[in-house]
This record gives C-alpha cells, structure tokens and sequence, in this order.
C-alpha cells in the first residue's frame, strides 16, 4: 500500500480516536440547530420583551437565516477548524512522533499533505452532516426546500473551510510549539476578516466568498471569479509555504 | 573499503554554541559502536545529523554510501530510535508496529511475523494496553522494536538503555550482541558496562570534540594499568624503603602509601609486578598480608578523557 494511504488512514482513524471529530462535529451541528432556531423565535423573543416595533425589523427572508447560520459557523466552527488543525503537525513535532514516522521510508511533502487530507475529510463529513441538519431545519421552520441554489451557496461557503484549513496546516508546520502555531493560524482568520472590511480591497480576497454564498441563493453568481481564484490560490499558497518550511526544518 | 557510516570533518552549531567540532568518523560494515560522552558532548547531534533530521553547519555525513540530506531521512533505511521516543499513543504496541512495517513497504505476512518476534522479545506480547498507559520503560522497549521493524542494516539508538530495568537492558544489549557482525550499531550511552559488553569500537566524545575513537580491545590494552592495594607488616623504615624502591621499577607508574598503612601501586604490567612484588617485600624482611589487583576499566580511561579541565 502506498505509503500515503498509509499515513492518511493513521490520521484518518486518529481523528476518531480523539477528541478532534468529537469538537468539530458538536460546534458545527450546535450552529446548525441552533442558528435557525434562534433566528426564527427572535421576533417572537422580542416581542414578549416588550421592545415595540423591534420584531417588525427582522429580515425573516432564506437569505437572513443563512447569513446568520453563515456568520455563525463563520465565528465559531471555522474557528474550532482552524485550532484543530493548528496543532496536526506541530503537535507530532513536540510529542516526537514526527522523527519515528519521517524515518519510516515517508516523505515531508507526504506528511504534510496526507495530514491536510486527513482534516479536510473528517472537515467535509462534518460540514455535509451539518448542512443537511441545517436545511432540514430551514424545511421544518419556513418550508423552504433545498435546491441547486443553496447547494452552491453551501459549496462556495465550504471553500472558505478549505482555505483556513490550509492556513492552519501552514501555522502547524512553521510554529515551533502549539501556542505559536495557534496563534499564526489566528492570525490568518483575523486577516480575512481584516481584509474583508477594506473597500475596494475586499472584493479581490476570499472572505467575498461569504457574500457570494449568501447572493448564489438567489442565483446571482456575479463577482464570483475573482474571490474563489484568491481563495484557491490562498489554499494552495499556504499547503507550498507550509510544505517548502517543513521540509528546512531540523526536528 | 565501504563504510556503513562515514562522517567527514563535520561541525554542527547553534548560534555561538558549538555541539559538534571537525568530527570525522569510519564505521564498517557490522560494527557495533557505542558512543560516549557526558551530557552535552554532541552525540544526540551527531546522531540526527546522521539521520538527516538536522543539517551540519559543515562536513559530510554518508550512511551505506549515501550522502546525507536533511529532509531525506525517509531514504537512509536507517533503524531510529530518539532519545525521547513518542508514539501515536491511541495505539497499542502491535498496531503501532504493523503502521511502521506498512509505511516501510514490507508485505503483510513479514509484517505479522516481524512484530511477533520484535513484541516476543520485548516482553510486550500479549499487551493489550494503548500505548498512552505504558510506562517509560515499555515505551523505551517499543521504541528499540520500532527500530529494528525494517531489518535495517544501520541502526542508530540514542540513549537506548535508559528508563529500563535490568532485565530490559540485558534484552536489548543482547539483541544487540546478536546484531554483530550483520548490521552496524551506533548506540550513545552513559553506561560503560555496557559499552565494554558489546561493542568491538568506542566513541568518546566531550564537549563536541571527538576525544577518542578506537576498538575497545585496543584502548584497553593500550592504556591498561592496574591498581594494586597491598598492606605489608614490619618495620616502618623497611616499608618507606621498599616504597622508594618500587617507585624506581619501570614497570610501576606510581606508589603511595595511605593513612591505613596500605601501598597503593599503578602498574603498567600486572604480570611483572605480581612476579616482583613479593619477592622484594621478602628482600626487605616484610611480611605480605593483603595484596589485591584491580585492572583500570573503560570507565577510568572515559573519566580521565573527559575530566581534563
């Protein structure tokens, strides 16, 4: 069996045997639920509160609810990802484990990219489930079905995964402990998020993938060229500088 | 003649730290070396930079011919065993050892019976345990079974004795012993005993110099000196004499005498001074009442290299 597979079956079962999926899966389905739910009840919430008018100005629209589910998972399972993966390899570099695999006939390149493999698997398994919890959700509450539309919204959405995960797996491998890395792979978050509020400037970077999935919706597929070539050239960016870092390093 | 490990004027530093000075190194084929020195004197260095897992600030290092660059550890084919061994520990032992045998491309059949023999020799068949619950020394033991998975022709073991028992030692050491002649062994210890038991070579490195680097059979007999504490009785004018008269012998390198009266002696000839000794105490109208030998052992020679400053 090629050694990739090898490795990437370790991670794969690795991922299960801790308390990785376990997080991943809570975070992202809890926002699933929780985010329409929530949304739905909200006016009703408010109007028990005694606030007048305030219920009148919610946007109860498809489009409300994913922006709100979006912005959720956006917040906090994007950023369970990025911390997950912010600690795939630099964690088998301090633990030692590492050296004994790397002496084990598999290249650095291999290594790096299985592990990113690995993540961005159990990653879509989770974002699958948690979609499809979602839209479930979206039927039983406003009777909206899912079509080809939020199919689209939902994989443009996924994309902005894939690139974090690629930022996180490239922290791994640079930062010299976990905090470190951590801290890198922060890093990368604050800056999409950054650079999504300058004008002009955000339309070039992968965080107009948010929007984009919110106006695919409603079948509007302008603008969309541009944040998703950024978006894949930033995931594949940060899997060469992660990839090029490791293999200079001395373990 | 084709070496197994061959390290040419190699130097190693970190920042204005020195770990590793001009070290130039030739095993053959099917030596067994230990490798020396106090805590600090460059042989974990030396070893990573021989698995490729760190780069030498300068010099060459070939394992079985092959140049050594970092990052293509994978190509060595090199036994490894850190001195701090980790393991995916949601594994146990014999999964941990079938993942090994399958990265290294062997086929399922040398896998199954290579983990047997390697878990039967180890005292770990049979445990079920994930590897999280093992103690250091069942960890040290996976780690020296990891190393051998492959059948490597070169196998590098840092510190592979310590965190074990007595019993775990003598396996290893003995797994070793049975390794001579086939597969080359670089191992770093601080155990001279075990040095002394094993290897046909020894490295004695201090403070990133290679202090010495010859067989065991040759240094010993090189630098072989022996102790002798003898007590005598008699007059005291006799023993001040015959101490003067020892410390003339050419075979006697020097005599002192201790607040307990007994004549401490270091012979280069053990043989001669066992022959003259008590011929001259007669000489001098003295009676023999104690006389011991202690050969100097590889750990007087390793604490004179070392100790110098």
């Amino acid at each position: 069996m090629n050694n990739f597979i090898v490795f990437l079956k370790k991670e794969l079962k690795e991922f299960v045997k801790t308390w990785k999926l376990l997080i991943l899966l809570a975070l992202f389905i809890v926002n699933s639920f929780m985010s329409p739910i929530l949304y739905y009840y909200m006016p009703k919430l408010l109007e028990l509160s005694g606030l007048p008018g305030a219920a009148e100005q919610f946007d109860m629209s498809l489009a409300s609810y994913y922006t709100q589910y979006y912005g959720n998972q956006f917040q906090s399972g994007f950023l369970a990802l990025i911390f997950i993966t912010c600690l795939a390899v630099v964690r088998e570099k301090k633990k030692g484990t590492a050296i004994l695999t790397l002496t084990k006939n598999i290249s650095r390149p291999t290594f790096v990219l299985a592990k990113y493999i690995s993540y961005v698997i159990w990653y879509t398994v989770v974002y699958v489930v948690s979609s499809a919890a979602f839209a479930a959700m979206i039927k039983v509450l406003i009777n909206e079905s899912i079509n080809k539309h939020t199919i689209a919204s939902f994989g443009l959405f996924y994309l902005i995964g894939i690139m974090f995960a690629a930022g996180a797996i490239f922290a791994s491998c640079i930062g010299k402990n976990t905090i470190v890395s951590c801290l890198i792979g922060f890093g990368v978050y604050i800056a999409v998020f950054i650079l999504a509020a300058i004008p002009y400037v955000n339309k070039f970077t992968p965080a107009m993938l948010l929007d984009n999935s919110i106006t695919a919706l409603s079948g509007n597929y302008e603008n969309l060229l541009i944040p998703l070539l950024t978006c894949i050239g930033c995931t594949v960016l940060f899997l060469v500088l992660g990839i090029v870092s490791f293999e200079k390093q001395e373990l | 003649m084709e070496y197994a490990i061959e390290i040419n004027n190699v130097t190693k530093k970190f920042g204005d730290v020195t770990a590793v000075d001009n070290l130039s190194v030739k095993l053959p084929k099917g030596t067994i070396c230990g490798f020396v020195g106090p805590n600090g004197a460059g042989k974990t260095t030396t070893i990573k930079m021989l698995m490729g897992l760190i780069k030498p600030t300068s010099g060459e290092l070939f394992v079985n011919g092959v140049k050594v660059k970092s990052g293509l550890e994978r190509k060595l084919h090199v036994g490894y065993l850190p001195d701090v061994p980790g393991f995916y520990d949601w594994m146990t032992a014999e999964q941990y050892l079938h993942f090994c045998g399958k990265l290294l491309q062997m086929d399922k059949e040398d896998i199954r019976k290579r983990t047997a023999e390697l878990l039967e020799r180890f005292g770990l068949s049979g445990v079920k345990t994930k590897i999280k619950g093992y103690s250091r020394g069942m960890k040290q033991r996976l780690g020296i079974a990891q190393a051998l998975i492959g059948d490597p022709s070169v196998v590098l073991l840092d510190e592979p004795a310590s965190a074990l028992d007595p019993i775990g030692r003598k396996a290893i050491f003995d797994l070793i012993l049975s390794l001579k002649g086939k597969v080359t062994v670089l191992f770093s210890t601080h155990i001279i005993a075990d040095v002394e038991r094993v290897c046909d070579t020894v490295l004695i490195m201090d403070k990133g110099v290679l202090k010495v680097n010859t067989e065991i059979n040759e240094l010993t007999a090189k630098q072989a000196e022996h102790i002798i504490n003898m007590s005598v009785k008699g007059e005291d004018e006799s023993i001040n004499t015959l101490v003067s008269t020892l410390e003339n012998k050419e075979y006697i390198k020097s005599v002192g005498r201790n607040q307990n009266g007994i004549i401490q002696i270091v012979a280069l000839d053990d043989m001669l001074a066992g022959r003259e000794i008590p011929a001259l105490i007669n000489e001098h109208s003295l009676a023999l009442m104690n006389y011991n030998v202690q050969t100097r052992r590889l750990e007087s020679i390793f604490l004179e290299v070392v100790s110098h400053e």
